[in-house]
């Protein structure tokens, strides 16, 4: 049998591949650096900032299998002489109108509700595309209601408004990743000078020394179990496709959140452990009744149910419930849970079954094409599969 | 049904043998390796079958079980008596009358049916899209196989075809205006020289008198 460290090994290299390349990330914040001097240049007084999986450093690389394969790179472009009062069209015109009349990237526009999103070529067959969301601090009568309302009141300062058709909606991208950040710092900080020796190792061509490593290609092991998930996710969710996938928003939030009480130097494994374990512990609430549940589990607060009602709050945006879906269907709170239990099953209890059993569980998690491509499979198990080939789609019975 | 085709299966599967043999039928027994992949996910597993051949095929029609208990007994595709649902009668009826081999059954038939099993446990949804139970079944094979827009107008063509044999210069029973000979013509022929049409007509009395109970319950209910 081969051994748990060479598996853990495996599905290390794996989750190592899923990543942005350093190429890639270089690519990316030169191009967004281009777009904010650009904007700066034309008079926008704003401040760009990116959002969600490439501020987080959670970022995963497109599964294949997706028809709109493709790094999706969001940033907020923050206009500091504008405000609220200006008005959601005019404030959104301003940054459409200076993109607009660019050589570079009028012609690679494209607008829709909140955002304007710029297409680039593809590379490596991967297509690349950023989403620059227009937007202005948000009043100071709102933040006040919001800090009444937050449980991390100490974020709100940075709370923003997008304009949206004719409206606004409240977003705090800064106050997230501040929130992210005090939670992954301690992770960060576990064993980080070896993690930044072996990235230097990586990427000797790109980078000069380890000092000139950015952080934001760092990843600890809170940010790996947050990748894993999300690709994971990913390649389950390609084959339902009558189910809605959970949100990335809710993945990262209840994975950090629940991190905040694992200890510090846990591994990738233990921490991916510890997670879906507490994160299965709430599947309970599909059968329990509010009180059951709270009387059985005190301190799992992180998804409430309390009148039937699905919560997860956005720890920087109080008025955002990120379940809101699980409450118009449930069957997505049933797959989201019953996601969970796979994930289990794939990565962590196959880890003690057989040599055969283990590299179908992994393929089964990574995805077979990526799998086979990544890492030698042939030491699990010899006999390879054929492909099925369906003369006729429709037919269930042709193949 | 030749007997070198069943030499061709245990070469293709050597795990499986020839347990018995009647007057009837062929009873092939061991186990089946499903190994394969589709929507980059992987099957590798093997199961303990039983295969009654009829030696009058395709007159009959042959069955599986699955003897190691791999395939749940809560599964819709399974039934009571426990043999495993591998498709429509009629389209295995018509595939073998085309000359399908037994090999090319199991291939064709029992291995997808174990891939798709593991498929739906996994993600309870199917890799190939499905037939519906009871008598809407075949149904949504005819009006695939005709191509037709939808089951009462499945159920309207086949009763014309059913009532009057087929005469190419005739408009085709499908309403399209046409001769039959310029439109269904080249697939109901199919289904004369292969045949089968009689299977056809008994299929359509079977749903005729599904359509006639319904009706009649409903009736009963009203009253």
């Amino acid at each position: 049998m081969i051994t748990m460290e060479e598996r853990r090994k495996d599905i290390i290299n794996l989750v190592d591949k899923l990543d942005i390349s350093p190429t890639m990330y270089k690519n990316a914040v030169e191009k967004y650096q281009n777009i904010a001097t650009y904007l700066e240049k034309n008079g926008a007084n704003a401040d760009i900032y990116p959002q969600g999986s490439f501020a987080l450093g959670t970022v995963v690389r497109p599964y294949a299998k997706d028809k709109e394969c493709a790094y999706d790179l969001d940033f907020i472009c923050q206009l500091n002489a504008m405000s609220k009062e200006n008005g959601a069209t005019q404030v959104k015109e301003s940054v459409g109108s200076i993109l607009d009349s660019s050589d570079l990237y009028g012609g690679k526009l494209k607008e829709y509700d909140e955002c304007y999103k710029i297409e680039y070529a593809e590379i490596n067959n991967i297509g690349f595309s950023m989403d620059i969301v227009p937007a202005v601090d948000e009043d100071n009568e709102t933040k006040g209601i919001l800090k009444s309302k937050c449980k991390n009141p100490e974020i709100i300062e940075t709370a923003i408004a997008i304009p949206s058709q004719d409206t606004w909606l409240k977003n705090n991208p800064k106050g997230y990743k501040e929130w992210f950040n005090s939670i992954n710092e301690p992770f960060k900080n576990f064993n980080r000078e070896t993690r930044r020796q072996a990235l230097y190792e990586s990427a000797r061509t790109i980078y000069a020394s380890v000092e000139d490593i950015p952080e934001g290609l760092e990843r600890s092991a809170l940010q790996r179990v947050i990748q894993i998930l999300k690709h994971h996710r990913n390649v389950y969710f390609s084959n339902k496709p009558n189910s809605t996938k959970p949100l990335s928003a809710i993945i990262t939030t209840l994975t950090a959140e629940i991190a905040k009480e694992a200890p510090k130097y846990y591994n990738v494994f233990e921490l991916l452990d510890f997670v879906v374990k507490e994160l299965a512990l709430y599947s309970k609430y599909q059968t329990l009744n509010e009180a059951v549940f709270k009387s059985n589990y005190p301190n799992n607060k992180i998804i409430t149910r309390d009148a039937g009602v699905w919560k997860i709050e956005n720890p920087a945006n109080p008025e955002d419930n990120l379940a809101d879906e699980w409450n118009e269907n449930n069957s997505i709170a049933a797959d989201f849970f019953n996601w969970v239990s796979i994930v289990a099953k794939d990565l962590i209890s196959s880890l003690s079954e057989s040599d055969e059993k283990f590299k179908l569980s992994i393929e089964s998690a990574f995805g077979f094409n990526f799998t086979s491509k990544t890492i030698d499979l042939k030491k699990y198990n010899k006999s390879a599969p054929t492909i099925f080939k369906p003369e006729n789609q429709k037919s269930p019975w042709r193949m | 049904m030749a007997v070198d085709d069943l030499e061709k299966l245990f070469s293709d599967y050597p795990n499986l043998y020839l347990a018995e043999e009647t007057n009837e039928e062929f009873i092939i027994s061991g186990s089946l390796r499903v190994n394969k992949i589709f929507n980059d996910f992987h099957v590798d597993k093997e199961y303990e079958v039983s295969l009654y051949i009829p030696k009058c095929l395709p007159q009959q029609l042959p069955y599986v079980y699955e003897t190691s208990g791999k395939v749940s007994d809560s599964y819709s595709h399974k039934y009571t008596d426990q043999k495993l649902c591998l498709g429509t009668d009629i389209e295995i009826f018509i595939d073998f009358s085309d000359g399908m081999s037994i090999t090319k059954w199991v291939n064709n038939y029992v291995i997808s049916y174990f891939f798709s099993y593991e498929y739906f446990i996994r993600f309870c949804e199917y890799p190939f899209e499905e037939r519906s139970h009871g008598i809407s079944g075949p149904l949504e094979f005819y009006q695939e196989y005709f191509e037709l827009t939808c089951l009462s107008d499945t159920l309207d063509f086949l009763k014309k075809i059913h009532n009057k044999s087929y005469r190419g210069h005739l408009s085709c029973p499908c309403n399209s205006g046409k001769k039959t000979r310029e439109c269904h013509g080249e697939k109901l022929l199919r289904l004369y020289k292969l045949g089968v049409i009689n299977r056809v007509f008994v299929d359509y009395d079977i749903v005729l008198q599904e359509v006639k109970k319904y009706n009649e319950f409903n009736t009963n209910r009203t009253k």
